[in-house]
């Protein structure tokens, strides 16, 4: 019994995830009819922001107005200005062609200028076990 | 006039009448590592830990006089991708190849560059690379059918382990660990209790931990690459297990604690390289390799740093750039630091291309790793 809901609560955890990320490619299809293929850098590059952020000092809930200021700057404003904008007059086609490059100059980019390898991030819970039954 | 001016160089450089000073002053030794994807912590620590061997060798004056030419090539992790890398490089004619350090990409590449006659220094550890009768590759890690015997000898006399269980990655590195280790476990009458494969780049280890707490095992031998590692460390800390975890360097090395944080303390392992060994030149070598790159190296960072000295003390010994001269020579050989003191500790390479050397028995306490005995060359 503890198995199966230690592996159900595990399960959720992870169908959470991708059910965020679900949503976030569910909303800009239902707002713009276009799919982002660069959806899943989208989600790597504020991590990398906070990330910077705490490396430079900063404490976590700091580092993450950091992260969602420069998300909203760079993922939003940024993009819609450089990508969407002049790309849109074209149709949809050439702006999804687009989300194709940016995707591969976001993640190119994170490599060279901060590491392709993983990197520890705090936890934001405890990691003490917490038995339930 | 100035038409003339700007056409002139166009004209000697196509009649080739310029003198190709850049390529006879140095050596063209490519480098195709993992960059990137699931490889992605072994091979930017080996790269690093190759840079500066590159480095110090180049500022005294490169290796027969010439400096190192080493273009760096992202296999990204990919067996395909890193034979097309091969491929490209061996259309410009190398001395010697440096990586991969992925088991899959090496079994690929090598197929090449044995054709091509050209030696490959290799950071993978599948035992079936030294066993296919190439006489063009070369390790600067210990193969696998060295290191399990002595893990399989730690388990039956130091955990005295009657049942194992065996958690592995799906991948040439981790199925010949896995064949290799369950092959030794039945000849020490231990018997595999649960024999669970995994997959490269695995993000939930859940399941996998709920198996393992249900196989009553002795104790686990955990055999999954970096990243993987640590992943399941946090995983089986958040799930209470409390079975002696043994790995073989991978588990034990300094990104995994870095990415495990508390969840690395207790395991035990065996470390065939690692920067905590009591040997000066290692520490040294330590000492330098975070001052240059900021971060502090694993067992990868030394396969690369003694590749390129590897390379150099060879070509030294043969004084000359000749391939085919370099794979004899380096068969057989036994390089020492007093020889070659980039070479860290005493190395031999045998007839397979496979490195015998020192290496240690480690448990990770407090956040460190720390050498609790170190096990003689198998040769001594």
């Amino acid at each position: 019994m503890a198995s199966f809901i230690q592996l159900l609560v595990s399960g959720l955890a992870t169908g959470a995830i991708y059910a965020l990320i679900a949503v976030g490619f569910t909303l800009l299809w239902q707002t713009s009819q276009t799919i982002n293929f660069a959806q899943g850098e989208f989600v790597m590059l504020p991590a990398f922001f906070v990330l910077a952020a705490m490396n430079a000092g900063a404490p976590f809930w700091l580092a993450a107005l950091i992260g969602i200021s420069l998300s909203v700057l760079i993922l939003g404003i940024l993009f819609k200005v450089v990508v969407v904008d002049p790309m849109l007059k074209y149709g949809v086609l050439p702006l999804v062609i687009s989300t194709i490059a940016l995707s591969l100059l976001l993640k190119e980019s994170t490599k060279d200028f901060y590491s392709s390898q993983a990197q520890p991030f705090p936890a934001l819970v405890p990691a003490d076990r917490r038995p339930c039954f | 006039m100035l038409r003339s001016v700007l056409f002139a160089p166009v004209i000697v450089t196509s009649l080739g009448l310029t003198s190709p000073v850049h390529a006879q002053s140095t050596v063209y030794i490519p480098a195709i590592l993992e960059l990137s994807g699931a490889g992605a912590v072994s091979g930017t620590n080996f790269r690093d830990g190759m840079l500066l061997a590159i480095d110090e060798i180049n500022a005294k004056g490169g290796i027969l006089g010439k400096k190192i030419d080493t273009p760096l090539l992202d296999t990204q992790s990919e067996a395909g991708t890193s034979r097309a890398q091969v491929q490209k490089v061996l259309d410009n004619k190398p001395y010697v190849i440096i990586g991969p350090v992925f088991s899959g990409s090496v079994l690929v590449d090598m197929l090449l560059t044995q054709q091509a006659e050209i030696p490959e220094i290799v950071g993978g550890e599948a035992a079936a690379i030294t066993q296919k009768g190439n006489p063009y590759i070369f390790r600067t890690s210990f193969g696998q059918q060295f290191s399990i015997p002595k893990i399989a000898n730690y388990m039956r006399d130091g955990i005295k382990a009657k049942t194992v269980a065996v958690l592995w990655v799906n991948n040439d590195f981790g199925k010949g660990g896995r064949d290799t280790f369950i092959k030794e476990m039945n000849s020490r009458d231990i018997r595999v209790v649960a024999d669970i494969s995994t997959e490269s780049g695995q993000t939930d280890f859940s399941a996998d931990v709920v198996k393992l707490k249900g196989a009553t095992a002795d104790a686990i031998f955990v055999y999954l690459n970096e990243e993987e590692s640590a992943r399941f460390l946090r995983e089986a800390k958040k799930q209470g297990i409390n079975k002696p975890l043994i790995g073989e360097t991978t588990l034990l090395g300094q990104k995994v604690i870095d990415l495990a944080g508390e969840a690395a303390n207790g395991v035990r392992g065996h470390v065939g390289l690692t920067i905590d060994a009591p040997i000066p030149a290692v520490q040294e070598f330590a000492a330098r390799f975070k001052m240059r790159f900021n971060y502090a190296c694993d067992h990868n960072g030394i396969k690369g740093y003694t590749a390129v000295y590897f390379i150099k003390h060879v070509t030294e010994k043969i004084r000359k750039f000749d391939s085919g001269a370099f794979a004899e020579a380096a068969h057989g050989m036994t390089i020492t630091p007093k020889d070659e003191p980039g070479i860290l500790m005493e190395a031999t390479w045998d007839k397979n291309g496979d490195i015998d050397r020192i290496s240690f028995l480690g448990e990770v306490v407090d956040g460190k790793q720390k050498i609790v005995k170190t096990l003689p060359k198998l040769g001594k």
